[in-house]
């Protein structure tokens, strides 16, 4: 379930059109990423998951 | 030793009913944190546009912790961080923010429906185990009363 909702939000970041900021929400603070650090972000924690 | 038997199925069904009716007490509770999450939502949507409405160099005041604020100056709304799950928030138009927040209430409603559809099949199992239980107790006073005429 878990996977799949990682699958779902890579695959929603990766149509995003360039230039859309994005962030990571790290505790209180949010910073910002580039789409693929977001990616990596996901794909490490689907990891750690398993 | 039937009277073992009759009273350890009736603890059975008894069991079986209380958890029955804990289960549904467990789906009452998401189904009202999923009412709060959709209001939430609705009113998130309803915050947004009326700040788009207010328009861009308007003084806001910004919460710092619970008793604080400070004031801000308001940029044109037309962009909307979201944040859409796995720790991770993106900058959207804000027309898109907006159908993304409606999706979100969307998934919350069908969510909400299937634990109504799960709920009300709990209740007909709490109705189907009282009326055995209500047999069961019929029964056994039905026997309790054979042995008194029994007895005299």
């Amino acid at each position: 379930m878990k996977e799949n909702k990682s699958k779902k939000l890579i695959e929603f970041l990766e149509r995003l059109p360039e230039g859309r900021r994005i962030y990571l929400n790290l505790g209180s603070v949010m910073v910002e990423v580039s789409k693929d650090e977001a990616i990596e972000f996901l794909k490490n924690q689907e990891e750690k998951e398993e | 030793m039937a009277v073992k038997k009759d009273e350890k199925r009736m603890t059975d069904l008894t069991r079986q009913l209380r958890s029955i009716i804990a289960q549904i007490e467990a789906l009452r509770v998401e189904i009202a944190q999923l009412d709060i999450l959709i209001g939430e939502y609705r009113q998130t949507i309803t915050t947004l546009r009326n700040l788009k409405d207010l328009g861009a160099g308007k003084e806001v005041l910004l919460p710092v912790g619970r008793i604080a604020q400070v004031g801000a100056k308001l940029e044109a709304v037309d962009k909307i961080v979201i944040n859409i799950g796995s720790g991770i928030s993106v900058e959207l138009p804000f027309d898109e923010a907006i159908q993304q927040i409606e999706k979100e209430i969307v998934a919350a409603l069908a969510l909400r429906e299937a634990l109504e559809r799960a709920m009300v099949e709990l209740y007909e199992k709490v109705e189907a185990l009282s009326q055995k239980i209500r047999e069961h107790g019929h029964a056994e006073a039905g026997e309790g009363k054979k042995d008194e005429g029994e007895q005299k």
